[in-house]
Parts: C-alpha cells; structure tokens; sequence
C-alpha cells in the first residue's frame, strides 16, 4: 500500500511538482539564508584564518580579534619564557591611512609580520611567490591583497602590480606580492609588511605590539598551553576555537547583525511550513475522498498515516534535495567573488534537513487529524 | 521505491544533495598554515627565561668624543680600521696652537739672547768688583768707588733673575701650547676596531653627549652578549645557569653562552626606534654572556634570541 | 463467466440470514440541526441474494446502508452481519471485519484517478495483507472476468463511465467479500450500461455465501432484484418478494 501511496503522489505531475516547488522554496530559503548568515559570522573571524596561528596572545581585555589592545615589547619574551610554549612572535596589526598615487586616502588593515618567520603570512600568493615573502624582509616592500590592489589603484579597473608604489602615512610601499585573503569584516583591505617595517608606517604610539603569535611545544594542546600563558603572563591567550567564539559571542552581543538574521532564518522557517503545509494539505483534502473510499474498504487509521507520511516524507526529502542543490550552485556562483558572505556547513544541511522533516510531519499530522475524524461513510454521499 | 528512480527530480535532488555536500566540503577545506618560514627561537631547556640580545664587544664599545669644539681637518681612519692605542683618528683644527707656538718660540730665543748679555754683565761687573775690593784694601781705591762697583754688580745680578724667570715663563707657555696642539690629534685609547666613524673632514665637532658618537670603537676578537630580560622575570634568573642564543631571524644558527655577570643595575629598556621623547614604561635586567666565535658570522649590534636555563625551583613569575 | 449472465426475477430459496438489522435508529447532529435519519429500521438481506433498497430521496436507504456496512455508528438497534454482531464491536474490530467481508461500490466509482486499473483493484487484497504479485494477478483475472482484460495499465480516467464502474466492481469482488455494498452502482451510467453492471452484479450475487445490496432509487434495475425492501422516512415499509415483488417491478416501469 505504501508503494501505492507513493504512485498516488507521484501520479499527479500537477500537484508533486507544486509539494516539491513549495518544499523546495522553503529548503532554499532556510539553507540560503543560514549560509549567508554563516558568511557573515565567519567574516567576524577571517582575520585568523587570514593569518593563522595555534594560540593567539592578546592583552587581557581584548574580547575579539579585530580589536588591538597594545602589548609591551618584552612581553613577547614573557610568552616565550612559558615552558609549553615551542615559539612565539611579534605581530603588528593596525588600521592606517594609505594613499592610491592619485591622492585618495584609504583605510587599510597594516599587519606587521615577525621578518624571521613570517608567521601569520598570507597563505595563498596569487602573484610574486615565495620570492615576495623573502623581499617582505626588505625596507618599504609591501604585500597586499587583492582587495587593496583594486583600491589603492590610481586608475579604476587597473589594480596594483608588482612593483607599483603607493604611501601608508607619507611613506613609500613597494608592492612586492599579492595575495588572496578572506573578506576583513570591516572590510579593510590587507597590507602585509615585515614587523619592524610596520612600526615605521603605523603612527608611534608608546607600545606598538599588537598580538603575539604562539604554537604549543609538541604533545601539548593548544588548549594546555593557553592556560599557562595566561598564569604565568597575566596576558589573554586564545586558542583558535575560543578567539572564535569569544568574537562572535561578541558580535552577538554588540551587533544587531545575528538578530536580524535569525529572524530571517525563522521567517524562512514559518514561510517554508506555510507554504509546504499549505501545499500538503490541499493535496490531502483534494485526495480525501480517495482516502476516504480506501478507509471504507478498510485501511485502518494507522495505514493511512503511514500512507500520509511516506508522501510527506518523500516530497520533503525530494524538495530539500532540490533546494539545497540550487543553495549549492548558489553558493559555487560567489564563491570566486567572495561576495555576498556565503558559507554553508553539515549543520546548515541537518538543520535544514530537521526543518523540513518538521514540515512534512506536521503537514502530515494535519492531514492525518483530518482523515482520521473522517467517516468512511461520507463515501456514500456521491 | 522503485517508482522514484524513474523521476527526473528525484536525480535533482540528489545531485542537489551531492552538490551541497562537495560544497560544504570545499569550503572547509582551509589552505593549511604554512608554518615559520624560518626557523623560529626555541628553547633547548625544558623551562628558560628568553630574552632579547645585543651582540657588543667584549670590553664594551668606545664612543670616540672630541676634547672640544673644532673643526676637523683630518681624519687618520675608516671604517674597519684596526688600530692600536694611541694611534691618531683624526685630527681637530690646530693653525691657532701652531702659530702660537710659533710666536712663544721667537720670544723664547730672544729672551735667550737677552739672558746671555745679562750674563755676561753680571759676569764683567763681579770681576771689576773683585778689583775695585783690592785696591781698596789698598787704599789705591776710595769707598765711595766700592760701593758703586757693589751696587752695579747687585744690580746686574738682579736683572739676569728676572730674565732667567722670564725665559722659564715663556719655556712653559711652549710646552703648554705644544700640549694642547697634541690634544687636537685624537688618538684611540685602545687596541680595536673601528666600528663607526661618523665624522669626516672639514666638519664641526661637537663636545657635548651625541646619540651617535664620531665615532666607535670596539674590540672584535672577543664579544660578548648583552641579554634583556623584563624585570618581571628577573627573579627567574641567577648567575652561572646556561644559556643559548640564536640570530634573530632564522634561529638555525645557534650558539652556546657562557656567563659574565648580571649587571646590577636594571635599566630601563633601551628602544630600538630610537625615539629620545619615548616614555618607557619597561625596565629590563641586563645580563652578560661570553661566547666563542661561531662558524657563521656575527657582527656588533645584531640582535639575538636568548634563552636562558630558569632557575631551579622557580617555577612562576606572580602575576603582574 | 459474463457471457451467459442474464437477470434473473425468479426468488430462490434463502438459506440463511446474511445481514440482519433490527430497531436501528440514527440521528445526526445535534440541537435544532438534529435530525434522524434512521427510526427503528429493520432490515435482512439473505446469503445468496441481490437485494435492493429502494425509497425517496431522503428516506434514510443510504444511511442504513452504511449501517450495515459497519460504515457508520448507530444509536440504536442491534446489527448482525454473517453471525457477527457489530454491536459494541471496537471501531478498530469493525474496520477489520469490513476489510476482510466487504465490497464497496460507489455511485461516483471513487477509483484513485493516479493508479492504474490493475493496482485499483489489487487494493483490497493489498490492504488485507496479500503480496503485490498475489495481488496483482488476481487483480488481473478479475478485470477480465468484466470485461476489461487488455486495459490493465490504463488509468480510471481513460476509460468511460462504465468501464470505470466495471473495475469498480472487480475491486468490490476480489478480495472475495460476503457483503458485497453498492450505492447507486447505475445513476451515473446510460440505461444499457446500467443493464451490463447489473448483469455482472447479479451474478456476483450467485456465489455461494454471497449477498449483495443495492441502495438505488434507479427503477429500470428493479427487475435484477431477488427481494427489495421499501423505506420510507427512516422506517422500513415493506419487504418485496414474489409476486408483489413481480407487481411492484412492472408497476415502476
């Protein structure tokens, strides 16, 4: 019988595809709107990944990693000092002003790298190589990203090349590389330079390091060694995941960015069960008096639930499928661009996969209510 | 079920399914940290105060000053020069001293002249005396003469004093020019290098402090490391514990240090932007280390990474 | 075999009692919108019997019939279908008792427009647990033996009005029911159609152990009938047989 529920679902090409339409609108919506809102919330985070490093020491009332709290000079000697600590360096970050030759000012994200190891360096060189990174160690050469390539242009549409020059605060940077880096959440585009060569380009400032880059002595975690930095320095250290946490937690809490889209991603909720409800149940009503005939002649309740949900089921799964698939082209079209945010995980699948699961079983539930409290006589009435 | 399998959307959605899953799949895929380009500073002890080095000469570096305020008109010496103690760097403007040695020397042989005659005065005036004192007794020659024969000796011998006193005078005024025109000759106070001449000829030389001195001048054959280390670690460190230093910038290169002494005093950390208006809020204790010459070049003033043994049984600094 | 099927207005003997309704009352709604449909109807139909009920629109035929059925709960009265009291029965038992002893036929045929003729009529053989290929080939035997070997693929929708009816009838039967219950089998057909259904109907009515009742208010199929009952207002009026039946048959036409 449940082979021929799914025939009786099937049968009807008008009707599947308006059940499969309407679930795969609200599978999209919810995955498409939960991605994007993933995008965003990873932007918050983009500077780690952008740089990369096992513990991250900031100053101890630095709540996230786009915020720069100075350090002491010496304290990075501190950091090493700590006995589970393998290495720690410098690092500068800073917003500063650059100047496109044509005169226009810019906001860049300046980051100082220690020259030695250039830990925290841009991962993916899109041109100038390794052979940039080792010229990054000479005075005035400056990696950037695409991003600051575009805007630092003088000429719209020409974006900086190896060789070109612009100004950070009245001072000449070569461009010696470029590389691709994850959005800043604020936007700014990236300057890569050596440490020493960043405290000459960023305004001076009584301290001027900004974080500490560590790793953890191998069989440590980097867990273990965070928490003895923080004993022994009185600094903050992060591992990635807690840095992570710590900025969204406060992009939660000081932006109305992640209110605004959980009410889309419920709205995408409420319109998905809306619609896909909606749809269902008219498919039950129109059917009802098959259903009925079929209760007449003696399905029991329980058969025709399990009829009911076989259909919901399958178009859920078809529809979240569907949706999902035009979610992922969407998401493979921006992924060159890195625009809008975009970033889909097996929990944007799951939970959108649960949602629909939910949609269907309340439809379900609907139209089984409505069968149930039908009496198989109502077949006699024509 | 089978009845799916002849639905074009049901391959929709499992492409849909497999699309969304690769997606996921790239998009966690992380290009993986490429790690220190070089070798990073680490530790070879299991707990360590690290610090931040200067390489120095040994005997610590000269700051050449000038003795006053001239002009230059020659400089002996270049960069690199190895010299010995008391061979001339340069010299200062001397054409004053010069011509006043010049002038007192003229006066001293004149004087010279001068005392020969009185000499020679007092010398005839004692033998004209001695005679007249005969004749007296004689009675061939009256008193009135003696006296006057005493009194014009007295009077010569007086005159050869004053003139003996003057040419003393002028004698030292020479030697006191000739001094001052050698103290324009600046000499090097000690065997070494040359590490820095920032004076050339013709220009002025100050006699005050200069954050860059004329010049420097160090001893290379031996040097020696001066560590830092924050003065909320000094009480991690002790005298005569191990330590390693490696060059900043790529700590493959590493080299044994061997204790000297910790300085007593705790300074506060020199800048290395070099700014006189910074205010600092650090102080570091400064600790120094012999090393022998490693196979790979070290120069003055390269900055190292240092890492001390921690003392036994000091196994935290209190929180600040 | 639907060849030699011919009416038959000749009683036989009734054997035994195949549904047998007493006192039934059936009131629907409530308060001013009350009204009963049923007062106390007696009914009996015999094993082996084509039984037709007939009366005014309104006369409460249908409800009594979904009654019998085990369609329809009653207020009052004692049923009896083949010795089983559906008195008291649990709704779950009913359901049970209807799948396994039941036929339906229905006025507007109420065949699932998206399967085709063979899984229409496997239905009440699926739905009494029997597996697809079991049912499926008897499901296929039955729609030959109306008539409609050939068209097993085809979808209801693709045949007329009285093919449609046909299969109707070969899904009524193939779970081989006692009771087999038809509303209004004929109103939606032409007369000549009607005379087909009845044929296979009153044939039906032959197997052994069988009895089929028809509710219909469609005079020119009178003549099938081996009794008729009479309603009037919820109430039973006469039970036709032999001779009246024979009168009553020609008054009508």
């Amino acid at each position: 019988m449940l082979r021929l529920a799914l025939k009786m679902l099937l049968g009807d090409r008008a009707k599947y595809i308006m059940l499969i339409g309407g679930l795969t609108f609200s599978s999209l919506l919810m995955t498409q709107q939960r991605a994007v809102f993933n995008g965003l919330v990873s932007w918050t985070t983009s500077h780690m990944r952008n740089m990369r490093a096992s513990i991250w020491v900031v100053e101890s009332r630095v709540e996230q990693v786009n915020e720069t709290k100075a350090l002491r000079d010496t304290d990075v000697n501190r950091v090493r000092s700590v006995s589970l600590v393998d290495y720690a360096v410098p690092l500068f970050q800073n917003v500063v002003k650059a100047r496109s030759s044509d005169g226009s000012d810019k906001q860049v994200q300046l980051i100082g790298l220690d020259a030695g190891t250039l830990k925290g360096r841009p991962t993916q060189m899109l041109s100038g190589g390794d052979e940039a990174l080792a010229r990054l160690r000479i005075a005035n050469n400056v990696i950037v990203d695409v991003v600051a390539a575009q805007r630092l242009s003088a000429v719209r549409g020409k974006p900086l090349k190896i060789g070109d020059t612009f100004e950070i605060n009245d001072r000449e940077a070569r461009v010696v590389g470029i590389c691709k880096t994850e959005p800043h959440f604020f936007g700014y585009p990236y300057v890569f330079t050596s440490y020493d060569q960043a405290l000459q380009y960023a305004p001076r400032q009584r301290k001027m390091l900004s974080m500490i880059l560590a790793e953890p002595k191998e069989g440590h975690t980097a867990y273990e060694v965070s928490r003895q930095i923080e004993q022994e320095t009185g600094l903050k250290a992060y591992t990635v995941p807690e840095f992570e946490k710590a900025t969204v937690n406060w992009v939660w809490k000081n932006t109305g960015i992640p209110v605004s889209f959980l009410t889309t991603i419920i709205l995408g909720f409420v319109v998905g069960v809306a619609v896909a409800g909606q749809t269902f149940y008219s498919f039950v009503l129109e059917n009802l008096k098959h259903l009925g005939a079929l209760k007449a002649m003696g399905a029991g309740n329980l058969l025709i639930s399990a009829m009911l949900f076989v259909q919901a089921f399958t178009v859920g799964l078809i529809g979240y499928g569907i949706g999902i698939g035009i979610t992922a082209v969407f998401g493979f079209l921006v992924r060159p661009i890195g625009q809008p945010p975009f970033l889909i995980t097996l929990q944007d699948l799951t939970g959108t996969l649960f949602s629909i699961l939910i949609i269907c079983f309340l439809a379900a539930v609907f139209g089984i209510l409505k069968v149930a409290r039908l009496e198989p006589a109502v077949v006699f009435r024509g | 079920m089978l009845i799916l399998f002849k639905r074009i959307s049901f391959y929709v959605a499992i492409a849909g399914v497999v699309a969304s899953l690769y997606l996921v799949r790239a998009q966690s895929l992380k290009p993986k940290d490429p790690g220190p380009l070089s070798e990073p500073g680490r530790s070879e002890f299991s707990d360590s105060v690290a610090a931040t080095g200067l390489i120095e000469a040994s005997r610590e570096n000269v700051r050449i000053a000038s003795p006053k305020a001239a002009l230059v008109t020659k400089v002996f010496v270049k960069v690199g020069d190895l010299v010995k103690s008391s061979d001339a760097l340069f010299q200062l403007d001397d054409r004053e001293t010069v011509a006043r040695i010049a002038s007192l020397q003229a006066s001293l042989t004149a004087n010279e002249a001068q005392l020969g005659i009185d000499e020679n005065q007092v010398a005839d005036l004692a033998d004209q005396l001695q005679r007249v004192v005969r004749l007296e007794k004689d009675k061939v020659a009256t008193e009135d003469e003696l006296r006057r024969r005493e009194f014009g000796f007295k009077g010569a011998q007086a005159r050869l004093i004053s003139t003996r006193a003057q040419v003393e005078a002028i004698r030292a005024q020479l030697q006191e020019a000739k001094v001052e025109a050698s103290v324009l000759t600046v000499r090097a106070p000690r065997d070494g290098k040359l590490l820095q001449v920032n004076v050339r000829e013709g220009e002025f030389a100050s006699a005050a402090a200069l954050t860059d001195p004329l010049m420097l001048l160090g001893d290379v054959d031996r040097l020696q490391v001066r560590a830092e280390v924050d003065e909320q670690n000094a009480i991690l460190v002790s005298p005569n514990q191990p330590a390693v230093a490696s060059l900043k910038g790529n700590a493959s290169f590493k080299m044994p240090l061997r204790f000297v002494r910790i300085e007593p005093y705790v300074v506060p950390k020199r800048s290395l932007t070099g700014d006189s208006l910074e205010r600092v809020d650090t102080r570091v204790l400064q600790i120094v280390y012999e090393f022998d010459q490693p196979k790979f070049p070290v120069y003055i003033g390269q900055q190292v990474d240092v890492f001390i043994r921690r003392t036994p049984g000091v196994a935290e600094t209190s929180k600040p | 075999m639907p060849a030699d099927l011919s009416p038959t207005t000749v009683a036989r003997p009734a054997t035994e009692l195949a549904v047998r309704a007493s006192g039934v009352v059936k009131a629907f709604g409530v308060g001013d919108a009350r009204t009963v449909a049923l007062k106390g109807a007696d009914f009996s139909a015999r094993q082996g019997e084509l039984h037709l009920v007939v009366g005014p629109s309104g006369c409460g035929k249908t409800t009594l019939l979904s009654v019998v059925a085990g369609t329809l709960d009653w207020d009052e009265g004692r049923v009896d279908v083949f010795g089983t009291s559906l008195d008291g029965l649990k709704r779950s038992a009913i359901t049970d008792f209807r799948r396994r002893n039941v036929g339906f036929i229905f006025q507007q045929f109420n065949l699932i427009p998206t399967l085709n003729l063979t899984e229409n009529v496997s239905v009440p053989l699926l739905l009494n647990g029997r597996g697809r290929k079991v049912a499926e080939s008897k499901a296929q035997e039955l729609l030959k033996r109306v008539g409609l070997g050939g068209k097993e693929t085809k979808r209801p929708t693709q045949l007329s009005g009285g093919q449609q009816q046909r299969v109707a009838i070969a899904r009524a039967l193939v779970h081989e029911p006692r009771l087999v219950i038809c509303d209004e089998p004929t109103s939606a057909l032409d007369s000549e159609t009607g005379h087909q259904i009845m044929d296979l109907l009153a044939t039906a009515a032959r197997a052994p152990g069988r009895c089929v009742v028809i509710v219909t208010h469609d005079p020119r199929i009178y003549g099938y009938a081996d009794r008729i009952t009479q309603m009037e207002d919820g109430r039973v009026r006469a039970v036709l047989e032999g001779e009246p039946l024979q009168r009553f048959v020609q008054s009508t036409h």
